[in-house]
Protein backbone atom coordinates (compact mmCIF):
# COMPACT_ATOMS: atom_id res chain seq x y z
CA UNK A 1 0.00 0.00 0.00
CA UNK A 2 1.04 3.38 -1.29
CA UNK A 3 1.29 6.07 1.65
CA UNK A 4 -1.00 7.97 -0.55
CA UNK A 5 -3.99 5.06 0.04
CA UNK A 6 -2.60 5.01 3.42
CA UNK A 7 -3.68 8.63 4.40
CA UNK A 8 -7.25 8.14 2.77
CA UNK A 9 -8.05 4.89 4.14
CA UNK A 10 -6.55 7.06 7.16
CA UNK A 11 -9.36 9.97 6.83
CA UNK A 12 -12.15 7.64 5.55
CA UNK A 13 -12.25 5.37 8.62
CA UNK A 14 -12.17 8.59 11.04
CA UNK A 15 -15.25 10.20 8.60
CA UNK A 16 -16.85 6.55 9.11
CA UNK A 17 -15.97 6.66 12.65
CA UNK A 18 -17.27 10.01 13.84
CA UNK A 19 -20.09 9.29 12.11
CA UNK A 20 -20.83 6.08 13.65
CA UNK A 21 -19.86 8.26 17.12
CA UNK A 22 -21.95 10.87 16.68
CA UNK A 23 -25.79 8.70 15.19
CA UNK A 24 -24.88 7.22 18.55
CA UNK A 25 -24.55 10.37 20.72
CA UNK A 26 -27.50 11.75 18.96
CA UNK A 27 -29.52 8.85 20.01
CA UNK A 28 -28.67 9.10 23.45
CA UNK A 29 -30.02 12.74 23.42
CA UNK A 30 -33.23 12.05 22.49
CA UNK A 31 -32.73 12.35 18.68
CA UNK A 32 -33.08 15.72 18.53
CA UNK A 33 -32.80 18.04 15.46
CA UNK A 34 -29.82 20.26 16.89
CA UNK A 35 -27.74 17.11 17.39
CA UNK A 36 -27.21 16.43 14.07
CA UNK A 37 -25.18 13.57 13.60
CA UNK A 38 -23.56 15.05 10.68
CA UNK A 39 -22.95 18.69 12.03
CA UNK A 40 -21.41 16.59 14.91
CA UNK A 41 -19.31 14.38 12.52
CA UNK A 42 -17.94 17.51 10.56
CA UNK A 43 -16.95 19.42 13.64
CA UNK A 44 -14.85 15.91 15.20
CA UNK A 45 -12.88 15.71 11.40
CA UNK A 46 -12.61 19.41 11.65
CA UNK A 47 -11.22 18.68 15.11
CA UNK A 48 -9.08 16.09 13.84
CA UNK A 49 -7.73 18.19 11.37
CA UNK A 50 -6.53 20.99 13.12
CA UNK A 51 -4.91 18.90 15.85
CA UNK A 52 -2.87 17.17 12.57
CA UNK A 53 -1.99 18.83 10.01
CA UNK A 54 -4.85 21.30 9.02
CA UNK A 55 -4.34 20.00 5.50
CA UNK A 56 -8.12 20.72 3.82
CA UNK A 57 -7.62 19.70 0.33
CA UNK A 58 -5.47 16.55 1.35
CA UNK A 59 -8.58 15.06 3.50
CA UNK A 60 -10.99 15.91 0.51
CA UNK A 61 -8.61 14.26 -1.64
CA UNK A 62 -8.23 11.51 0.56
CA UNK A 63 -12.45 11.10 0.89
CA UNK A 64 -13.59 11.42 -3.04
CA UNK A 65 -14.83 7.85 -2.66
CA UNK A 66 -17.35 9.33 -0.01
CA UNK A 67 -18.43 12.07 -2.21
CA UNK A 68 -19.05 9.97 -5.63
CA UNK A 69 -21.30 7.30 -3.81
CA UNK A 70 -23.36 10.75 -2.83
CA UNK A 71 -24.33 10.81 -6.55
CA UNK A 72 -25.22 6.98 -6.26
CA UNK A 73 -27.51 8.15 -3.28
CA UNK A 74 -28.63 10.62 -5.25
CA UNK A 75 -29.85 8.35 -8.17
CA UNK A 76 -30.97 5.75 -5.90
CA UNK A 77 -33.89 8.46 -4.20
CA UNK A 78 -35.82 7.53 -7.66
CA UNK A 79 -36.77 4.02 -5.61
CA UNK A 80 -38.62 5.51 -2.62
CA UNK A 81 -40.63 8.00 -4.87
CA UNK A 82 -41.36 5.71 -7.70
CA UNK A 83 -42.97 4.14 -4.82
CA UNK A 84 -44.98 7.25 -3.22
CA UNK A 85 -45.75 8.32 -6.71
CA UNK A 86 -48.15 4.98 -6.84
CA UNK A 87 -48.93 5.39 -3.31
CA UNK A 88 -50.04 9.05 -3.43
CA UNK A 89 -51.85 8.40 -6.87
CA UNK A 90 -55.30 9.28 -5.47
CA UNK A 91 -54.55 12.77 -4.61
CA UNK A 92 -51.13 13.29 -6.62
CA UNK A 93 -52.50 16.75 -8.34
CA UNK A 94 -53.14 18.57 -5.02
CA UNK A 95 -50.12 17.01 -3.78
CA UNK A 96 -47.77 18.14 -6.44
CA UNK A 97 -49.66 21.85 -6.68
CA UNK A 98 -48.71 22.16 -3.25
CA UNK A 99 -44.77 21.19 -2.96
CA UNK A 100 -44.25 22.93 -6.30
CA UNK A 101 -45.69 26.31 -4.77
CA UNK A 102 -43.82 25.74 -1.64
CA UNK A 103 -40.55 24.85 -3.36
CA UNK A 104 -40.84 27.89 -5.88
CA UNK A 105 -41.48 30.34 -2.58
CA UNK A 106 -38.55 28.89 -1.32
CA UNK A 107 -36.25 29.87 -3.68
CA UNK A 108 -37.89 32.80 -4.35
CA UNK A 109 -38.16 34.11 -1.12
CA UNK A 110 -34.20 32.57 -0.43
CA UNK A 111 -32.93 35.31 -3.29
CA UNK A 112 -35.32 38.00 -1.75
CA UNK A 113 -33.77 37.95 1.63
CA UNK A 114 -30.16 37.73 0.07
CA UNK A 115 -31.10 40.95 -2.21
CA UNK A 116 -32.29 42.60 0.76
CA UNK A 117 -29.83 42.38 3.44
CA UNK A 118 -27.30 42.87 0.63
CA UNK A 119 -25.59 39.17 0.99
CA UNK A 120 -22.32 38.58 -1.80
CA UNK A 121 -23.61 37.16 -4.68
CA UNK A 122 -21.72 34.00 -4.30
CA UNK A 123 -23.30 33.24 -0.81
CA UNK A 124 -26.58 34.26 -2.84
CA UNK A 125 -26.02 31.65 -5.39
CA UNK A 126 -24.99 29.30 -2.51
CA UNK A 127 -28.30 29.72 -0.75
CA UNK A 128 -30.39 29.75 -3.54
CA UNK A 129 -31.26 25.77 -3.88
CA UNK A 130 -30.89 24.94 -0.06
CA UNK A 131 -34.33 23.74 -0.29
CA UNK A 132 -33.54 21.02 -1.95
CA UNK A 133 -32.16 17.52 -0.37
CA UNK A 134 -28.34 18.56 0.25
CA UNK A 135 -26.59 15.88 -2.53
CA UNK A 136 -29.01 17.97 -5.44
CA UNK A 137 -28.24 21.00 -3.68
CA UNK A 138 -24.84 21.20 -3.57
CA UNK A 139 -24.52 20.36 -7.42
CA UNK A 140 -26.69 22.93 -8.41
CA UNK A 141 -24.71 25.49 -6.08
CA UNK A 142 -21.49 24.01 -8.13
CA UNK A 143 -23.20 24.69 -11.39
CA UNK A 144 -24.51 28.16 -10.35
CA UNK A 145 -21.13 28.95 -9.24
CA UNK A 146 -21.91 29.17 -5.82
CA UNK A 147 -19.80 27.46 -2.73
CA UNK A 148 -21.35 23.55 -2.62
CA UNK A 149 -19.78 23.31 1.10
CA UNK A 150 -21.60 26.38 2.23
CA UNK A 151 -25.00 24.95 0.31
CA UNK A 152 -24.56 21.87 2.42
CA UNK A 153 -24.11 23.82 5.96
CA UNK A 154 -26.77 25.37 4.63
CA UNK A 155 -28.99 22.77 3.75
CA UNK A 156 -28.24 20.99 7.17
CA UNK A 157 -29.07 24.08 8.95
CA UNK A 158 -32.57 24.75 6.92
CA UNK A 159 -33.67 21.28 8.15
CA UNK A 160 -32.72 22.02 11.93
CA UNK A 161 -34.96 25.35 11.53
CA UNK A 162 -37.56 23.87 9.94
CA UNK A 163 -37.76 20.53 12.08
CA UNK A 164 -37.32 22.81 15.01
CA UNK A 165 -40.12 25.91 14.25
CA UNK A 166 -42.09 23.87 11.83
CA UNK A 167 -44.79 22.60 14.22
CA UNK A 168 -45.01 26.18 15.66
CA UNK A 169 -45.08 27.81 12.27
CA UNK A 170 -47.58 25.22 10.89
CA UNK A 171 -49.99 25.68 14.21
CA UNK A 172 -50.19 29.54 13.81
CA UNK A 173 -51.33 29.27 10.09
CA UNK A 174 -54.06 27.20 11.28
CA UNK A 175 -53.56 24.33 9.57
CA UNK A 176 -54.68 20.65 11.43
CA UNK A 177 -54.79 18.26 8.79
CA UNK A 178 -51.36 15.70 9.78
CA UNK A 179 -50.89 15.31 5.89
CA UNK A 180 -50.77 18.93 5.37
CA UNK A 181 -48.30 19.29 8.11
CA UNK A 182 -45.92 16.35 6.91
CA UNK A 183 -45.96 17.65 3.14
CA UNK A 184 -44.71 21.46 4.51
CA UNK A 185 -41.68 20.02 7.08
CA UNK A 186 -40.75 17.79 3.94
CA UNK A 187 -41.11 20.38 1.58
CA UNK A 188 -39.38 23.20 3.16
CA UNK A 189 -37.01 21.54 5.55
CA UNK A 190 -35.78 17.81 3.59
CA UNK A 191 -34.00 15.85 5.30
CA UNK A 192 -34.04 16.36 8.86
CA UNK A 193 -37.08 17.60 8.35
CA UNK A 194 -38.45 14.22 6.86
CA UNK A 195 -36.68 12.28 9.72
CA UNK A 196 -38.35 14.42 12.60
CA UNK A 197 -41.76 13.71 10.93
CA UNK A 198 -40.76 9.85 10.53
CA UNK A 199 -40.17 9.97 14.39
CA UNK A 200 -43.90 10.50 14.83
CA UNK A 201 -45.62 8.55 12.37
CA UNK A 202 -44.50 5.98 10.00
CA UNK A 203 -47.41 7.26 7.00
CA UNK A 204 -46.45 10.55 7.38
CA UNK A 205 -43.18 10.07 6.94
CA UNK A 206 -43.79 8.68 3.29
CA UNK A 207 -45.68 12.03 2.89
CA UNK A 208 -42.36 14.09 4.15
CA UNK A 209 -40.33 12.20 2.14
CA UNK A 210 -42.49 12.50 -1.44
CA UNK A 211 -42.28 16.40 -0.42
CA UNK A 212 -38.49 16.22 -0.13
CA UNK A 213 -38.05 14.26 -3.63
CA UNK A 214 -40.41 16.17 -5.10
CA UNK A 215 -38.46 19.34 -3.85
CA UNK A 216 -35.39 17.92 -5.22
CA UNK A 217 -36.42 18.14 -8.77
CA UNK A 218 -38.68 21.69 -8.42
CA UNK A 219 -35.16 22.97 -7.45
CA UNK A 220 -33.66 21.74 -9.67
CA UNK A 221 -35.52 23.65 -12.16
CA UNK A 222 -36.19 26.66 -10.55
CA UNK A 223 -33.32 27.67 -9.22
CA UNK A 224 -31.07 28.49 -12.25
CA UNK A 225 -34.54 29.59 -13.86
CA UNK A 226 -35.05 32.28 -11.30
CA UNK A 227 -31.09 32.93 -11.13
CA UNK A 228 -31.67 33.79 -15.02
CA UNK A 229 -34.65 35.81 -15.29
CA UNK A 230 -33.59 38.32 -11.92
CA UNK A 231 -31.17 40.59 -13.76
CA UNK A 232 -29.44 42.15 -11.14
CA UNK A 233 -27.69 38.81 -9.60
CA UNK B 1 -26.67 -7.28 -5.70
CA UNK B 2 -24.33 -6.60 -8.07
CA UNK B 3 -26.91 -5.84 -10.32
CA UNK B 4 -28.58 -3.23 -7.94
CA UNK B 5 -25.38 -1.63 -7.85
CA UNK B 6 -24.98 -1.47 -11.69
CA UNK B 7 -28.31 -0.45 -12.23
CA UNK B 8 -27.39 2.56 -10.12
CA UNK B 9 -24.29 3.38 -11.29
CA UNK B 10 -25.24 2.86 -15.20
CA UNK B 11 -27.98 5.48 -14.71
CA UNK B 12 -25.49 8.01 -12.72
CA UNK B 13 -23.15 7.63 -15.44
CA UNK B 14 -25.40 8.02 -17.99
CA UNK B 15 -27.03 10.93 -16.37
CA UNK B 16 -23.45 12.98 -16.27
CA UNK B 17 -22.77 12.19 -19.73
CA UNK B 18 -26.30 13.14 -20.99
CA UNK B 19 -26.27 16.13 -18.42
CA UNK B 20 -22.67 17.87 -19.75
CA UNK B 21 -22.68 16.48 -23.48
CA UNK B 22 -26.02 18.72 -23.66
CA UNK B 23 -24.64 21.66 -21.70
CA UNK B 24 -27.56 21.23 -19.10
CA UNK B 25 -27.82 23.18 -15.84
CA UNK B 26 -29.62 20.43 -14.65
CA UNK B 27 -26.70 17.92 -12.51
CA UNK B 28 -25.83 14.68 -13.84
CA UNK B 29 -27.17 12.49 -11.06
CA UNK B 30 -30.54 14.48 -11.08
CA UNK B 31 -31.02 13.02 -14.56
CA UNK B 32 -29.82 9.75 -13.90
CA UNK B 33 -32.26 10.02 -11.05
CA UNK B 34 -35.18 10.63 -13.50
CA UNK B 35 -33.41 8.02 -15.69
CA UNK B 36 -33.99 5.46 -13.17
CA UNK B 37 -37.79 7.07 -12.49
CA UNK B 38 -38.25 5.83 -16.49
CA UNK B 39 -37.10 2.33 -16.31
CA UNK B 40 -38.99 1.77 -13.07
CA UNK B 41 -42.01 3.26 -14.18
CA UNK B 42 -41.44 0.65 -17.66
CA UNK B 43 -40.13 -2.29 -15.25
CA UNK B 44 -43.28 -1.76 -13.11
CA UNK B 45 -40.71 -1.22 -10.29
CA UNK B 46 -37.87 -2.18 -8.37
CA UNK B 47 -36.51 -5.43 -8.07
CA UNK B 48 -35.95 -6.53 -4.31
CA UNK B 49 -32.02 -5.99 -4.62
CA UNK B 50 -32.74 -2.63 -5.70
CA UNK B 51 -35.07 -2.04 -2.88
CA UNK B 52 -32.29 -2.71 -0.44
CA UNK B 53 -29.83 -0.83 -1.78
CA UNK B 54 -31.42 1.98 -1.90
CA UNK B 55 -32.72 1.63 1.45
CA UNK B 56 -29.05 1.31 2.47
CA UNK B 57 -27.48 3.89 0.31
CA UNK B 58 -30.42 6.75 1.80
CA UNK B 59 -29.81 5.50 5.56
CA UNK B 60 -26.54 6.55 5.57
CA UNK B 61 -26.84 9.40 2.83
CA UNK B 62 -25.87 12.23 5.25
CA UNK B 63 -22.35 10.30 5.54
CA UNK B 64 -22.05 11.27 2.35
CA UNK B 65 -21.47 14.99 2.73
CA UNK B 66 -19.80 15.06 5.86
CA UNK B 67 -15.92 15.47 3.54
CA UNK B 68 -17.96 18.48 1.66
CA UNK B 69 -19.14 19.80 4.47
CA UNK B 70 -15.82 20.17 6.02
CA UNK B 71 -14.84 21.64 3.52
CA UNK B 72 -16.81 24.77 4.38
CA UNK B 73 -13.96 25.86 6.57
CA UNK B 74 -12.19 26.67 3.38
CA UNK B 75 -14.47 29.46 2.81
CA UNK B 76 -14.14 30.71 6.57
CA UNK B 77 -13.81 34.61 5.89
CA UNK B 78 -16.16 34.76 2.97
CA UNK B 79 -19.00 32.40 5.03
CA UNK B 80 -18.07 34.24 8.10
CA UNK B 81 -18.13 37.86 7.28
CA UNK B 82 -22.03 37.27 5.46
CA UNK B 83 -23.11 35.08 8.94
CA UNK B 84 -26.21 37.61 9.22
CA UNK B 85 -27.59 37.40 5.50
CA UNK B 86 -27.26 34.07 5.91
CA UNK B 87 -29.24 33.04 9.37
CA UNK B 88 -31.91 36.01 8.21
CA UNK B 89 -32.34 34.42 5.56
CA UNK B 90 -32.80 30.47 6.16
CA UNK B 91 -34.58 31.50 9.24
CA UNK B 92 -36.71 33.91 7.05
CA UNK B 93 -37.66 31.76 3.88
CA UNK B 94 -37.51 28.16 5.71
CA UNK B 95 -40.78 29.72 7.94
CA UNK B 96 -42.86 31.28 4.65
CA UNK B 97 -41.93 27.87 3.06
CA UNK B 98 -43.47 26.23 6.10
CA UNK B 99 -46.26 28.62 6.38
CA UNK B 100 -47.22 28.57 2.51
CA UNK B 101 -46.93 25.15 1.73
CA UNK B 102 -49.12 23.99 4.96
CA UNK B 103 -51.60 26.46 3.99
CA UNK B 104 -52.14 25.16 0.49
CA UNK B 105 -51.18 21.43 1.52
CA UNK B 106 -54.82 21.80 4.02
CA UNK B 107 -56.95 23.55 1.36
CA UNK B 108 -56.04 21.26 -1.65
CA UNK B 109 -55.92 17.77 -0.13
CA UNK B 110 -59.03 15.37 -0.04
CA UNK B 111 -60.49 15.90 3.05
CA UNK B 112 -61.16 11.56 3.57
CA UNK B 113 -58.00 10.08 4.85
CA UNK B 114 -56.45 7.78 1.76
CA UNK B 115 -56.16 4.49 2.34
CA UNK B 116 -52.34 3.43 2.81
CA UNK B 117 -49.93 0.92 0.46
CA UNK B 118 -52.96 -0.84 -1.47
CA UNK B 119 -50.61 -2.24 -4.06
CA UNK B 120 -47.27 -2.43 -3.04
Amino acid sequence: MTERHMTALFWILMTIALYRGALWLQRKLGSSPIANPVLLSMAGVIAVIEVSDGNYANYLKSTEILHGLLGTATVALAIPLHRQVRQFRHALGPILFSITIGSLCATTSTLAFCLWLDAPQIITLSLAPKTATSPVAMEISRLLGGLPPLTAVAVILTGIIGAMIGPAVIRRAGVRGDQAVAISIGTAASGIGTASVLQRDLTMGTYAGFAMGVTALTTTLFAPLLIAVVPWL
Amino acid sequence: MLNAVLSLLICQWLGVQISSLLGLPIPGPVVGLVLLLVYLHVAKGPSAQQSQLAAWLLRHLSLFFVPVGVAVMMHLEQVGSAWLPILASLVGSTALTLWLTAVLAERWLPRQSPEVDESD
